[in-house]
């Protein structure tokens, strides 16, 4: 017996992908498949910049889909597929990130290892990138999830509120703070050269 | 604008985007224009570190072939042994979660117990078994002597056509009944599709 669809009209903004999910949401294969097609680049992306892994990234995608099938009969489509499928690798992601950054901080107490290898200079961009990815590292988890998701969707505040399910007001907070703080801990010479 | 208004504006607002009276500060304060040379610098850095420009790199098309085909395999496989457990993206290893199943839990209670008390568990089930074959036959002679029995051959004679009645009119009798069937079995359907739904909800 063929269920009616629970996506509401409008949910989502391309009638073509309504109509995939509403025929995923009935167990048509086919239909997931066209849409792990249409979303899994943004998804990968997305893991693959919280993770900073190809393979990390390629495994949470995978899970996230996985997840998403197992779950699609009670999408209802409050918010569209794509911020929904954001959401869950958004999760995913920074939960296995949190996981390998205890994982490796044990590891380094066990074996008695220093905090981290240097890496070798090669040019002042590497240099810029490895150590802004230090200071993001060492932002609260809420403040690298909201700064990682502005600059993944594009500067949206109400996006970012949409995929991470927070006010848009805390967003603004987290934003504002690890802002500062990313300021103030960027060296002076890095403002003045560019 | 004074420096402090300034430094809170950076902190909000994107260093591209400021107010002419912010730019105007920053033009005569020499602490403000280092800080907002350094916010868009920071900026820059963010943009290249987190932004999403994902060009249709050509080494990029096999790892999506690939999490399209692992994430249909995984489907399709879990489908088809009628389990959408193992489908599930899980931290704890399968053997974890299969153990944690209580029909699994339940089976090895029942072989731990075979395992233990294996002799005096058949020898309960022997001294039980004469009752139990005896239970049929006692339920049917309750029956019998019960009103249920009159009702049900009343019922019977009701219904079912006699022995010398013409096949047409016994077809006709079937067909008439079978909608009631159906009919009953509806509500039992709906009650599963619910218990279904219930359980799928919890598990979500």
């Amino acid at each position: 017996m063929a269920r009616p669809s629970r996506v509401p009209p409008g949910a989502d903004r391309r009638p073509e992908e309504r109509r995939l999910i509403a025929r995923a949401q009935d167990g048509d294969r086919e239909a997931f498949r066209e849409l792990v097609e249409s979303h899994r680049a943004r998804a990968y992306a997305l893991a693959l910049r919280i993770l900073r892994s190809a393979e990390d990234a390629e495994e949470v995608a995978q899970d996230s889909f996985v997840r998403v099938w197992t779950a699609l009969p009670g999408f209802r489509g409050e918010s569209s597929f794509g911020t929904w499928l954001h959401r869950i690798v958004a999760r995913r992601s920074f939960d296995r990130a949190q996981v390998m950054k205890h994982r490796r901080s044990r590891e380094r107490a066990d074996e008695h290892l220093p905090e981290a290898a240097a890496p070798e200079p090669e040019d002042e961009d590497t240099l810029r990138a490895a150590q802004l990815q230090r200071l993001v590292a060492g932002l609260s988890p809420a403040q690298r999830q909201v700064v990682t998701m502005f600059y993944f969707e594009g500067r949206s505040v109400e996006q970012v509120s949409a995929v991470l399910a927070m006010p848009e007001n805390t967003v603004k907070t987290h934003l504002l703070r690890a802002r500062a703080a990313l300021r103030a801990a960027w060296p002076e010479g890095a403002g003045e050269t560019s | 604008m004074n420096c402090l208004a300034f430094e809170r504006l950076l902190d909000v607002g994107e260093p591209d985007a400021l107010p002419a009276a912010a730019l105007a500060h920053a033009r005569g304060c020499g602490s403000c224009a280092r800080s907002l040379a350094r916010s868009r610098s920071l900026e820059r850095a963010l943009e290249r570190h987190f932004a999403s420009a994902l060009a249709p790199a050509p080494g990029l098309e096999p790892t999506l072939a690939r999490i399209t085909d692992h994430v249909m395999a995984r489907i399709e496989a879990a489908e088809a042994r009628g389990v959408r457990w193992l489908a599930l993206p899980d931290a704890l290893p399968w053997w974890v979660r299969a153990a944690a199943e209580p029909a699994v839990v339940l089976a090895s209670v029942v072989a731990a117990l075979l395992l233990w008390r294996g002799d005096a568990l058949l020898a309960a089930v022997r001294a039980w078994l004469p009752a139990t074959a005896a239970a049929p036959s006692r339920w049917m002679a309750w029956a019998e002597g019960s009103a249920l029995a009159d009702a049900g051959s009343a019922l019977a004679r009701t219904l079912l056509p006699g022995p010398g009645e013409h096949w047409g009119v016994t077809l006709g009798l079937l067909l008439g009944v079978a909608p009631l069937f159906a009919l009953l079995a509806l509500p039992f359907w709906r009650a599963g599709e619910r218990l279904v739904d219930a359980v799928g909800a919890a598990a979500r």
